[in-house]
């Protein structure tokens, strides 16, 4: 039994297809992320498999059950961490997990000996007793995923983990979210823009765009596919068109991605492509002004999946603003 | 039906929490009710000529302490409303919706949390006014008049939580709640 399995699901608002016809099955036991540029899709589809929103069309089943006709039993094997902290700032840690505890149902004799365990793995027991107000950003968002762990879920959903926290403390949730993996041996679904959050955590990775899958892989294939080695040049004047019609027949040429004048070369043999390159060029008499030879990176396979860079810092900040502004008139 | 209770119970624990941590609105929010039967509760103490018409042979002050205490109760439910907005906003909507509790214990739980906190404002009026000298005909008026004020808090507290989870804006629920 897969432990999460979609069949053509669709969701529409309006006329604009969030989520179109997608199908792909997730192992039990696997850490699967789901990577796209923002508005392609990927939250939705969280949304439809934790039973906040009613798919379209097509149907999703979540550790066997039905998302549409078995909600309740869904929710019953999920743990759900959202995007943006959703912890009560006014009451101390340990009351938040209470909450928690208690909306998922734990038993009562069982509450402390499991609130004990998360705060112990995701180290914030001495600050336990203390108001959220006081917590960092970092320190709420471990919180957030304690929340999503006690109840020993079978399926935990992320929905970016790491969005908006620093670099080490974007690692440090990494080696949690591992520990937790090994730990419980639950399976993780999460989804992420950082391609080397995917890369670093994730046993396969499916690309997502326009409410579309564009492929599925394990990272390291998909690096592989993208061939071992990645020319990348810049050039001026001459008939493009040529240029690149002459490049696809180099044997060596996987795969050519071309943003105005610059081109992003997926090869197998960088050293032997190079000097075909500037041998082409001479001859269309096009002017090549730098060039370099780099390992791929996710980032180029995403790029060359969806065609277009993502743009989460302008997300980040403007959610902290709107965070911000929120608090004010609260206050 | 005793999981219904449990998810009840847990929300209302959560809503009086936070109540609780935020003591400051207590004080603010019987600022005006405290004025109303104050001052214009003495101001008004010489129009007895027209209360007398109505039939009604007490002080002023006596005459509208009820109205005060009863506003009091439909106007702290009516914004109760207001946490629901928030909740929606900063994701423990989406949380509670997908843990396993009954749907109907979240707006439960909301409105036996706010009508508490009503009463308890309506009651703290009650005491300004027995201090400035209202009186009951005999003590146990206190029951029908908790009684009625729970039961106007329950009603206007589920039409705030109704509004507030479906409106489709915050500017929405601000407009249909002024409108009452």
């Amino acid at each position: 039994m897969y432990s999460v399995e979609t069949r053509s699901l669709s969701k529409l608002f309006g006329t604009v297809n969030a989520v179109d016809d997608i199908s792909f099955t997730v192992e039990s036991g696997e850490i699967f992320g789901f990577l796209g540029p923002n508005g392609a899709g990927k939250s939705t589809t969280i949304m439809i498999l934790t039973t906040l929103l009613k798919p379209t069309s097509g149907q999703a089943l979540v550790s066997g059950f039905d998302v549409k006709t078995q909600a309740k039993q869904v929710r019953q094997s999920i743990g759900y961490v959202q995007q943006e902290s959703t912890v009560d700032e006014y009451l101390t840690g340990r009351e938040n997990l209470l909450l928690q505890a208690r909306l998922n149902h734990i038993q009562k004799d069982q509450i402390d000996k499991r609130i004990d365990e998360v705060l112990d793995l995701i180290e914030l027991s001495d600050k336990q007793n203390d108001p959220v107000v006081t917590y960092s950003g970092g320190m709420r968002k471990r919180l957030d995923i304690a929340g999503g762990l006690l109840h020993r879920p079978k399926v935990l959903f992320l929905d970016e983990p790491t969005v908006g926290l620093d670099i080490q403390t974007r690692r440090k949730i990494w080696e949690y979210i591992k520990k937790i993996h090994k730990e419980f041996e639950m399976t993780i679904f999460l989804t992420t823009h950082y391609m080397e959050e995917a890369d670093q955590l994730c046993d396969r990775i499916g690309i997502i765009d326009h409410g579309k899958i564009q492929i599925i892989d394990s990272p390291e294939n998909m690096k592989n596919a993208m061939g071992n080695e990645v020319v990348s040049l810049t050039f001026e004047n001459g008939n493009s068109d040529d240029f690149l019609s002459q490049l696809h027949q180099i044997d060596l040429i996987k795969k050519i991605n071309k943003d105005n004048n610059k081109l992003t070369i997926f090869t197998s043999k960088g050293t032997e492509v190079i000097p075909k390159i500037f041998q082409i060029s001479s001859e269309l008499q096009i002017k090549i002004i730098s060039i370099s030879l780099t390992q791929p990176t996710l980032d180029d396979v995403f790029i060359s999946y969806t065609g277009r860079e993502i743009r989460d810092e302008d997300t980040g900040f403007n959610r902290n603003r709107e965070h911000a502004k929120m608090k004010r008139l609260r206050a | 039906m005793n999981s219904l209770m449990y998810d009840t119970y847990t929300i209302f624990w959560r809503e009086l929490k936070r109540y609780k941590k935020s003591r400051s609105g207590v004080l603010i929010r019987l600022i005006q009710p405290a004025i109303w039967i104050i001052v214009i509760g003495n101001t008004f103490s010489g129009t007895r000529p027209l209360i007398q018409s109505v039939g009604f042979e007490g002080p002023y002050i006596e005459f509208m302490a009820p109205g005060v205490i009863i506003l009091t109760a439909i106007f702290t439910s009516i914004f109760g409303g207001v946490n629901t907005l928030w909740d929606r906003r900063y994701g423990f909507m989406n949380k509670a919706l997908t843990s396993p509790i009954s749907r109907s214990s979240i707006a439960l739980g909301k409105m036996s949390a706010i009508s508490l906190i009503s009463a308890l404002q309506a009651s703290l009026v009650m005491g300004i006014a027995l201090a400035i000298g209202v009186t009951f005909p005999n003590p146990f008026m206190i029951v029908p008049i908790m009684a009625i004020v729970i039961l106007f808090s329950m009603g206007f507290s589920g039409i705030s939580v109704i509004v507030a989870a479906t409106a489709k804006s915050q500017e929405t629920f601000w407009g249909v709640i002024n409108f009452h």
